[in-house]
């Protein structure tokens, strides 16, 4: 199958870019999950979010993920994860999975979202109305078998 | 040698800045990084809680020895993309 679509990425997502890429007569689904930052947390109002992360790491660990997707569901993926200040509403993540049936295309879209957030390099730093700011907790990260 | 480790998320607000130079001993590991690291964090050490040390290519168990020093370095603390 051909490689997935990864990006990590300053600019603003294109989600038809990436369901245009995945254009195939064999699928009779498409599936897409946006992740979008949220006016609110925990009880405090949400102005922006600010995503850090690890580039080269980052790039390398999307594609595996998606590559691993492919493989388990036999979707073709393509995403991308925007890095910098994003402010509400905004989507910071992309996922898109094409498959002959829609069963695979929810499954790999929801595999690469869950990975995402278990094993990619990259940190949400929250901006609050009132001024405040706060990096937010997450997985350690282990080393990946070889 | 002189090792260049860069720093990310909440490690970028314990005060050293993008990038930490530590003094090492050859062949030193990701643990022993990781110490050195701790004791330049002094008191804000806590930010390197569940932090891993991490080539371009992947992240380094504890044992694992450091690669050639122009290879780049970064501590990560936990991580939450999405």
């Amino acid at each position: 199958m051909k490689d997935p679509a990864c990006a990590v990425t300053e600019h603003p997502l294109r989600a038809e870019e990436l369901l245009d890429w995945l254009a195939d007569p064999a699928h009779g689904a498409r599936d897409l999950f946006l992740g979008v930052v949220r006016a609110e947390h925990e009880g405090r109002k949400v102005r922006a979010v600010s995503y850090d992360c690890f580039k080269p790491l980052a790039e390398k660990t999307l594609r595996e993920i998606a590559r691993e997707a492919q493989e388990r569901f036999g979707s073709r993926l393509a995403c991308a994860h925007r890095v910098g200040r994003l402010e509400v509403g905004e989507a910071s993540v992309a996922i898109a999975a094409g498959s002959p049936h829609r069963a695979e295309a929810f499954e790999a879209c929801r595999y690469v979202i869950e990975e995402i957030k278990r094993r990619l390099p990259v940190w949400k730093k929250e901006h609050y109305e009132d001024g405040d700011s706060a990096w937010l907790p997450g997985c350690a990260l282990e080393r990946a078998p070889r | 040698m002189t090792v260049q480790v860069e720093l990310y998320g909440r490690l970028r607000d314990a005060g050293l800045g993008a990038a930490v130079s530590l003094e090492l001993p050859e062949g030193a590991t990701a643990f022993q990084a990781l110490e050195a690291l701790r004791a330049a964090l002094g008191p804000r050490a806590a930010l390197l809680e569940g932090a891993a040390l991490a080539t371009a290519d992947a992240v380094l168990s504890g044992a694992e020895r450091l690669p050639a020093a122009q290879a780049r370095l970064a501590a990560l603390p936990p991580v939450c993309g999405g």
